[in-house]
């Protein structure tokens, strides 16, 4: 009797299921429908919840002042739990929930298969995650976007910090993941061209606890600095991990590295530490006409009242993506079409991350000055000019 | 499955892309998909009885060998002929001292092979593409029609989905596949009737495998864009949850199995996404994940024959207890138990 | 050199804790526990919320490790015990469900960002040319000690000799008048335990994530197999072991071969000796 009862209530779900999924879809109304496709479980949920705390709180901004066009964003959250097979069906279901745009995927596998359902259905997509490949080539890629700055600058930016501090040979960590391996690639030749040797190249892997092995290699080289590509809590890891070892190199972090976890995790170890980062990380010590420093005070202040933390630049780059397509119903029109061409004409407008100037062939939109280098001295982050 | 029920699931099976909206087509395109991987497994768990945590890792090795070759220049329907080529050689190399071992060994062995394989896609990125992965490889093509997309890959996995299960069928049914039921009783047994358990056994792996590696190729050419996230551990025990969940006792089981999973957890995510306010959707998802988990205990505590295994067990049950009609000692059928 | 085997032995002792009480609960149940690892993460969270809370840091740990091996108990009674006669093939599934459900609970309850647990003290040692983080002095110590009271345990005390006997032969175990379900619940709650004392001895180190378990758990089977999965000295020496060779092997290798390292390692004992490295093939202990 169990047995036949679980059999049958097994058979309703599956029935219910390929029912219920097609009534998920509401029917288009007044309110503009927004699609978020985010890493909300899986490994990369670090970035996701975070990520979706920061789109919320901007649409609910939005909404307080009156909506766009008087109309309210609403938001349709699916989850892809780090995968790139959730992924594409999540682009799949949100197109086919009549949504203007998509704010997604966080990371690179899981945004590379949706690209061609983005593209062939013709439905903006502003993607948060680092690599270019994601926006290139540009011929192809008429309704993607991205908001975080390409790894190429962010690259860029630190191998001619590199080689204005004198640190001309130096050695590279990173983590064994697409986020690691982009900036691999886009380090080693930001360097090359400006005449930065790379003496040794060390991986670890997300989930290591410790990376003293690697340091030890690094550390016997005569590098003079060594780059760390990684997120927290791993890079917090190599922190401690390097500072236990007393390494003599100057050690110089990339932007995924900037997460509050970091400097919570790394504490101390951190001192005399440099990162690449957006604006995000020193705010206090940007010049008061910067055209970011009034938006991150306030974007701080109300992050932080709301969701009793500190947001970092990931998430940042979230509300990033929100505003870009509030800009962009601003400039054109509200339908998928009227967005994409909004999002090209978005010229020198200040958002969190930066000054955003969206081109046909630049789907980007940050220059090299979105990233600045900053140095950590007792506990702080400051400036380096 | 009694024809029947099977020509009337096959009928389903053909209606639904001129009903349904892309992401239906869609999830049912990964549930053939996945589903082909499943019934590789099921083959191997229900003749040999272990579980391999591999699946998934035969799965990446069958679409990486597919998409690079593909990229390197290969026509991309000879591409999906290369796949199982080197799957085959790959499991038959590993599988024959994998093989020797039992039980949690032989799982445990898997496990290893599966992160073996990890490192392997994100280390060789000459071939691989390493973590970022590997895409523009091109397209499968009939003449000059490009088959992409959502409705012409539901008939082409549907259709690989479909063979592959009559081939599943005919393996078990055959005098290898009872070679190998008779070697999950009993080892010592069947090899003292003349049974040759390594080499059955090791046929029986490579065959799972392939059909991963089948299913990896199509999946490859499906997606367009592959990277090592999607062929690792957590993927390779969602297979064996879809050959649980159906039963690995009968051929299409893990099919089914494949399908309960892919809707059980749309279910889900719709119940979540109504259930819970819009600032709340990160939690949402997390309780997704704890029920799943929860609910994969208790379907697999209440039915341990999977699905398909324990409709199979209720309807013979049934079939017991009906009185024969034709039966001429009337006393007899009296007392027969009701 | 002294740097890399002292790393390796420090991450090794993390590795041998969690596989020792893998095989607490493989030798007395039978059953392949894929959520030992959660047990870990349960332990490390639990610490870190007692902690948060207010509590002095060795108290939390305490109830820590308390609440582990309430997570291993309520695994036990709640999903396996009911299959206890199901096969392992459904056993391991349900093993894999409950770590899923722990890791939903944990991202629910705790969200997906790490927390920080302070060192149990600070600073770090200096021993010749190496230099090893305190905390890597205690997560060493911790493990020894343990080591000794389980030594303790199943040579000295009645419970203990229960446990083996239950572990070596149910049945004749039952006809003792030990009842082979009882240990099969203690053996959970001790192996979560311990699992759990590992959880929140190495969150100074590497901070509580609520995934940390996949990790943790995966290197703690390798321990316990290069044991013979059913020795607690082999998964030991097999998580020092292990430990030492990773490290060693970054060294050498290019690190990103450094999983293929350990799982290969982990294939050759399998197929060569499956007994383990350092088990025997008679007796377990």
């Amino acid at each position: 009797m169990n047995k036949a009862f679980a059999f049958a209530a097994a058979a309703l779900v599956g029935v219910a299921g390929s029912v219920f999924a097609p009534l998920a879809t509401r029917a288009a109304d007044a309110p503009i429908k927004i699609g978020v496709n985010l890493e909300l479980s899986g490994n990369a949920s670090l970035w996701g919840q975070p990520q979706l705390n920061s789109i919320q709180m901007i649409v609910d901004r939005i909404n307080k002042s009156g909506g766009v066009k008087g109309r309210a964003l609403q938001l349709d959250v699916l989850d892809n739990k780090s995968d790139p097979s959730q992924s594409l069906l999540n682009v799949k279901q949100l197109i086919g929930d009549d949504v203007v745009a998509i704010i997604g995927g966080g990371t690179t596998p899981t945004t590379m298969p949706a690209v061609p359902v983005a593209e062939s259905g013709q439905v903006p997509m502003i993607a948060v995650a680092g690599s270019n490949a994601i926006i290139e080539p540009p011929a192809d890629r008429k309704w993607i976007f991205k908001s975080p700055s390409n790894d190429s600058v962010s690259a860029a930016v630190i191998a001619s910090a590199l080689k204005k501090l004198g640190f001309t040979s130096v050695g590279f960590l990173s983590v064994n993941n697409a986020y690691g391996a982009s900036g691999l690639r886009e380090f080693g030749a930001a360097a090359d061209k400006d005449g930065i040797k790379i003496v040794d190249e060390e991986k670890y892997n997300s989930g290591d606890a410790d990376m003293s092995s690697q340091l030890t290699k690094l550390k016997g080289t005569d590098a003079k600095a060594i780059v760390v590509w990684g997120i927290p809590p791993a890079v917090a890891i190599v922190a401690k991990n390097a500072a236990a070892l007393s390494v003599p190199q100057k050690m110089i972090y990339s932007p995924g590295a900037a997460g509050n976890a970091f400097f919570a995790l790394a504490g101390s170890a951190l001192g005399g530490s440099y990162i690449a980062a957006s604006k995000i990380i020193a705010v206090d010590d940007l010049p008061k006409n910067d055209p970011q420093r009034a938006l991150l005070t306030s974007y701080i202040q109300e992050y932080k009242a709301k969701f009793h933390a500190d947001p970092d630049e990931i998430a940042a780059y979230a509300a990033d993506a929100i505003r870009l397509l509030d800009q962009a119903m601003t400039l054109g029109g509200t339908d998928r079409n009227s967005i994409r061409d909004g999002l090209e004409k978005i010229d020198n407008f200040p958002s969190f991350s930066g000054n955003y100037t969206i081109t046909s062939t630049d789907h980007q939109g940050l220059s090299a000055t979105a990233i600045v280098i900053a140095m950590n001295r007792d506990g702080h982050w400051s400036l380096v000019k | 499955m009694k024809r029947g029920a099977a020509a009337a699931l096959a009928l389903i099976v053909c209606a639904v892309p001129f009903a349904a909206n892309a992401y239906v087509v869609s999830m049912l395109v990964l549930i053939a998909l996945s589903g082909i991987a499943a019934l590789g497994l099921g083959l191997l768990m229900g003749t040999v009885g272990e579980i391999s945590l591999a699946q998934a890792a035969f799965m990446g090795i069958g679409a990486y060998a597919a998409a690079s070759s593909a990229h390197a220049g290969l026509n991309p329907w000879l591409s999906i002929l290369v796949a199982p080529v080197v799957v085959a050689a790959v499991a038959a190399f590993v599988g024959y001292p994998t093989l020797r071992l039992r039980g949690h060994y032989l799982t445990l062995a898997t496990l290893g092979l599966g992160v073996i394989a990890t490192v392997f896609f994100n280390e060789v990125s000459s071939v691989t593409g390493g973590p970022q992965g590997l895409g523009d490889f091109g397209s499968l093509q009939v003449g000059s029609y490009v088959l992409a997309g959502d409705k012409p890959f539901y008939g082409l996995a549907w259709i690989a989905a479909g063979l592959v299960a009559l081939g599943v069928r005919q393996f078990r049914a055959s005098a290898r596949g009872r070679a190998l039921r008779a070697i999950a009783a009993s080892e010592t047994a069947a090899a003292a009737m003349g049974v040759s358990v390594r080499v059955r056994k090791l046929e029986a792996f490579v065959l799972s495998a392939v059909i991963a590696g089948f299913a990896g190729a199509l999946y490859a050419f499906y997606v367009g864009y592959i990277t090592p996230v999607a062929f690792g551990f957590e993927q390779s025990v969602l297979i064996v949850v879809m050959v649980v969940l159906g039963g690995a006792a009968t051929t299409l089981g893990p099919l089914v199995g494949a399908f309960i999973y892919q809707i059980g957890s749309a279910l889900l995510a719709v119940l979540g996404a109504h259930l819970v306010t819009d600032n709340a959707q990160a939690a949402s998802a997390a309780l997704q994940v704890t029920c799943f988990g929860l609910l994969l205990v208790v379907v697999v505590r209440f039915l341990p024959s999977g699905l398909v295994g324990t409709a199979g067990e209720v309807l013979a049950r049934r079939r017991e207890h009906e009185p024969r009609v034709r039966d001429l000692d009337a006393a007899r059928v009296r007392t027969k138990p009701l | 050199m002294e740097q890399f085997i002292v790393s390796g032995l420090a991450t090794g002792a993390i590795y041998a804790l969690i596989g020792v009480g893998f095989v607490v609960i493989h030798n007395v149940t039978g059953i392949i526990n894929f959520a030992q690892g959660e047990f870990a993460m349960s332990g490390a969270f639990a610490a870190v919320i007692f902690y948060e809370h207010g509590l002095p840091l060795p108290l939390a740990c305490l109830l820590a490790a308390a609440v582990a091996a309430l997570v291993g108990l309520v695994t036990w009674y709640a999903a396996l015990r009911g299959a206890a006669r199901s096969g392992p093939v459904l056993q391991i599934i349900i093993t894999i469900g409950v770590s899923i459900a722990l890791r939903g609970l944990a991202l629910f309850a705790l969200g997906s960002s790490p927390r920080a647990l302070p060192a149990f003290s600070a600073g770090e040692v200096h021993l010749g040319n190496a230099v090893v983080a305190a905390q890597e002095i205690w997560i060493l110590g911790i493990a020894v000690v343990l080591m000794a009271l389980l030594w303790l345990l199943f040579e000295k005390t009645r419970i203990g000799a229960a446990l083996l006997a239950a572990s070596i032969n149910r049945d004749a175990a039952r006809l003792m008048g030990i009842d082979p379900l009882r240990m099969s619940a203690i053996a959970f709650a001790l192996g979560a335990g311990l699992a759990g004392i590992a959880g929140f001895v190495i969150a100074p180190v590497t901070f509580a994530t609520y995934d940390m378990g996949l990790s943790l758990g995966l290197k703690g089977f390798v321990a316990a197999v290069l044991g013979g999965v059913v020795s607690i000295p082999g998964a030991v020496i097999g998580g020092l072991s292990l430990g030492i060779l990773e490290s060693l092997g970054t060294a050498y290798v290019p690190s990103g071969w450094r999983d293929a390292i350990a799982f290969g390692i982990l294939l050759l004992v399998l197929f060569i000796r499956p007994q383990g490295v350092f088990g025997r093939t008679t007796v377990r202990v």
